[in-house]
């Protein structure tokens, strides 16, 4: 940290050593992986020209040339990973995959529990090549259970959880955040949960199997929710933007094309100041808003009390003005306002990473610093097949002429079999 | 080890965990290590505790200190000591209860421990190898880093809440407590793989943790989307391809990603004319029929039940999901098979059912114990552990310091 100077310099990654070969795909395992590879962990991704990771398609234009290779999705979720290809329908490539289990700390994978088990790669397989092996395995509802085999891509997490019920307008029906689900929540677990069997296996030397359900991982986010309900037997309502007992609290209309602020008054002495900023001190002494229980019962007559004043401000200099103030306040940043945002640009949020076909472009780091550590990206992300050479011949030991093979085989390669 | 429920031993045992935070980011980080075993001591300020004991929800709404829901579902597992950080005695107790901790989680506010005297080079020379972790709003330095925050400025400004929501309205704030949620998974991360570390090395590190950064990656890269082709994405509301339907009983999800999930679910509707159409071939195609097939599924899912559909379209491997209550999540025939949710007896709350583990480990348990009321190893902390005498403590209570 900036402040700390006395720090001794350059500690290492925490997770330098540790190899992990990555068979997981789209978003959840994918970041279980990349929170690893950040801090350290050496990554070997595994795709096949057959199939590619789905998240190469994440919001990149389609029909392009290389659109493979251009995706904004993948190239933030992947850094740090070396990037290989086997088709595990070939035994070859199954082997390869067993070989480097033999030699590696962590095996991960996201698919429904019958996947890795027709390719013999389930952990019970693998725990005979290398016994002190983690392996963790996220399917969308388990690996034990009378779903066990249903799919679950993306969004059904979020509504299986439980946080659907929980996002929405107050007089409209349950919602999508609108980001990327459950998945990302399920990846996060995931890294906390290799992180504890590696602390496990420090100590004993074994290793485990993780059985991550993300449907299960995803409830345990919504915890106030599942109490209100045990201890009351009442359903916990949908408040849009309001609170239960704040008032003012809401997002208002700012000068500026889908320009809008979000504030939060929890105590009358924010209140007092909020009226100063709104030039209503008049409002201070309101019989309709001198309580929060008052403010609370006549939020519609409060909110477009607010709004006039938003609505001659800029998000920004609304924020800075009930800020300053001392009134919870935030401009609601769309994703070019994120890019350059003041305090996160200031916080060396944003490091620049140069990667084939897409070019040099500012992508977040951690959203922690680690003291004094060198962190940062070491390497991009990967274009398909990038590594098969180092990891195949390097680190292995195959001959040129294995390779080779595997090449004309198209059980290894650099470009996606179309159709 | 010692052997815990189902005969396992829990994976994180002889760590040491102090925690300074509350609300809910740091007490969920923490939660998370005492599940699998951290021995997790929680420091409050005597007399009124941790924030969320005073936020509900509360049994028939009467507000209690011991009765939070919140509460008790951050905290289980967990040892409560009550100390008071503003008194010098305060102070040098802290220092001794973090001498013998391997982790410190704490969200006292940007440079909080200095004015404590126990900033990070202080804590390392007394204590070697340990791992501070600073949980904040906006992190411990930068312009914002005094601003105020609550879950909905923190959606505003952390980019989630400008995608939520519908088109021609305000945009959404996610629901529930999410945000600090996510924080709190971020700082497991950052302690369990600086713990690793520093168990290795013998090399502890400060580690700076901002919420907004933390809302940042669950959003799939923004940012990176706008530098590489310039698009800022804006909200589109809850349609498909990803979409919740009424259907005669309550409310289905379907979620189809890619060409097979289409075609797949073409068939199961019998839309299969939608299959020759090109104006159906692609995804952005689709995208910009959304209402036309929304229309569609709406009236065939009118007549048939959510169970029905789940189960039918998931037989066809489609990714249709139920949309369940918190009521009916605890009845979920998958829930109750895995045994998921679990009961715990809490000495004022009574016998409540909890969420259960985040994930199981196959050779590590986990366990379940009730959170702490306020100060409830005082004696077990100060006199078995840092050797106080009952008497000590009588005094310190005297001087409120505990």
């Amino acid at each position: 940290m900036a402040s700390d100077k006395t720090e001794s310099p350059n500690r290492p990654l925490p997770l330098a050593g540790i190899r992990v070969v990555d068979l997981t795909m789209v978003m959840a395992g994918p970041l279980a992986t990349e929170l690893l590879a950040q801090l350290g962990a050496e990554v070997i991704k595994i795709e096949a020209v057959q199939r590619l990771d789905m998240w190469r398609g994440a919001y990149s234009q389609p029909g392009t040339d290389s659109a493979w290779e251009k995706s904004p999705g993948f190239t933030g979720l992947n850094r740090d990973k070396y990037g290989i290809t086997l088709n595990l329908q070939d035994k070859r490539g199954v082997e390869i995959v067993k070989r480097l289990a033999r030699i590696a700390d962590i095996v991960a994978e996201n698919y429904t529990p019958r996947v890795m088990k027709n390719f013999g790669l389930d952990y019970e397989s693998l725990k005979q090549t290398n016994p002190s092996i983690i392996m963790i395995s996220m399917p969308g509802y388990g690996m034990t259970g009378p779903w066990r085999d249903y799919v679950s891509f993306a969004y059904p997490t979020e509504m299986m959880s439980g946080i659907a019920q929980l996002t929405g307008y107050a007089d409209g029906p349950p919602m999508l955040m609108g980001n990327t689900g459950g998945d990302p929540l399920a990846g996060l677990n995931g890294a906390v949960a290799l992180l504890i069997a590696l602390e496990y296996r420090r100590k004993t030397g074994k290793g485990q199997h993780i059985d991550l359900s993300q449907m299960e991982a995803c409830t345990g986010l919504i915890g106030e929710a599942i109490m209100e309900y045990v201890m009351n037997q009442r359903l916990p309502q949908r408040y849009g933007n309001r609170h239960p007992w704040m008032a003012p609290h809401g997002t208002y209309r700012c000068q500026g094309e889908d320009a809008w602020v979000s504030l939060s008054v929890a105590t009358d002495a924010e209140w007092e100041s909020l009226c100063k900023v709104i030039g209503r001190p008049d409002l201070v002494v309101d019989s309709r808003f001198i309580t929060s229980t008052a403010r609370w019962q006549h939020q519609d007559e409060l909110d477009r009390i607010i709004e006039q004043w938003t609505s001659q401000h800029e998000p920004y200099e609304a924020m800075h003005r009930l800020q300053d103030a001392g009134i919870a306040a935030g401009a609601v940043l769309n994703a070019a306002q994120l890019a350059t945002d003041p305090h996160l640009v200031a916080r060396g949020f944003y490091e620049d990473v140069e990667r084939a076909f897409v070019g040099k472009q500012p992508y977040p780091r951690l959203p922690m610093i680690l003291g004094d550590t060198q962190a940062g990206t070491r390497m991009p992300a990967p274009t398909l097949g990038q590594h098969n050479r180092d990891i195949l011949i390097g680190l292995l030991g195959l001959s040129e002429e294995e390779l080779q093979d595997l090449e004309s085989d198209r059980v290894i390669g650099t470009r996606p079999l179309i159709g | 080890m010692t052997e815990k429920e189902g005969g396992l031993p829990l994976p994180l045992e002889n760590t040491v965990v102090l925690d300074l935070s509350e609300h809910v980011a740091g007490p969920y980080c923490t939660k998370v290590l005492a599940n699998y075993g951290a021995e997790v001591i929680k420091v409050e300020p005597p007399g009124s505790g941790d924030v969320s004991r005073r936020l509900g929800p509360f049994p028939g709404d009467e507000p209690h200190l011991e009765k939070s829901g919140l509460f008790l579902y951050l905290n289980t597992n967990k040892q409560s000591v009550t100390l008071n950080l503003d008194s010098s005695t305060g102070k040098q107790i802290l220092q001794n209860l973090i001498e013998r901790a391997d982790i410190v989680v704490e969200s006292l506010g940007p440079a909080a421990l200095s004015r404590l005297g126990l900033d990070f080079p202080t804590l390392e020379g007394s204590r070697p190898g340990i791992v501070v972790v600073s949980i904040s709003d906006f992190g411990q330095f930068g312009p914002y880093k005094d601003f105020k925050a609550s879950h909905l400025v923190h959606c505003a400004l952390g980019g989630w809440q400008y995608t939520g929501g519908d088109p021609d309205r305000e945009p959404l704030q996610a629901g529930g407590l999410l945000v600090y949620y996510v924080t709190g998974l971020y700082g497991a991360i950052a302690a369990l793989s600086a713990h690793y570390c520093a168990r290795l090395t013998g090399i502890g590190r400060h580690i700076d943790l901002s919420t907004q950064e933390a809302m940042h990656i669950v959003m799939g890269y923004p940012t990176v989307r706008y530098w590489i082709d310039g698009q800022t994405r804006r909200r589109t509301g809850t349609h498909f391809p990803w979409a919740i339907f009424e259907c005669r009983d309550g409310l289905v999800g379907c979620s189809v990603l890619g060409d097979d999930q289409w075609v797949q679910l073409c068939r199961f509707v019998e839309r299969e004319d939608w299959l020759q159409d090109p104006r159906f071939a692609t995804g952005p195609g689709r995208s910009a029929r959304a209402q036309e097939i929304e229309a569609y599924l709406s009236s065939w899912f009118a007549d048939k039940s959510k169970e029905e559909l789940f189960h039918e379209g998931q037989a066809w491997r489609i990714s249709f999901s139920l949309v369940p209550t918190v009521a009916e999540l605890l009845e979920l025939e998958q829930h109750r098979v895995r045994e998921y949710f679990a009961t715990a007896n809490h000495p004022a709350a009574g016998t409540l059912t909890y969420p259960g583990p985040p994930f199981r480990l196959s050779e590590t348990g986990w366990h379940l114990e009730p959170a702490p009321l306020l100060g409830q190893h005082n004696s077990e902390v100060y006199c078995d552990r840092l050797g106080y005498s009952m008497d000590d403590l009588a005094r310190l209570r005297a001087q409120g310091v505990i």
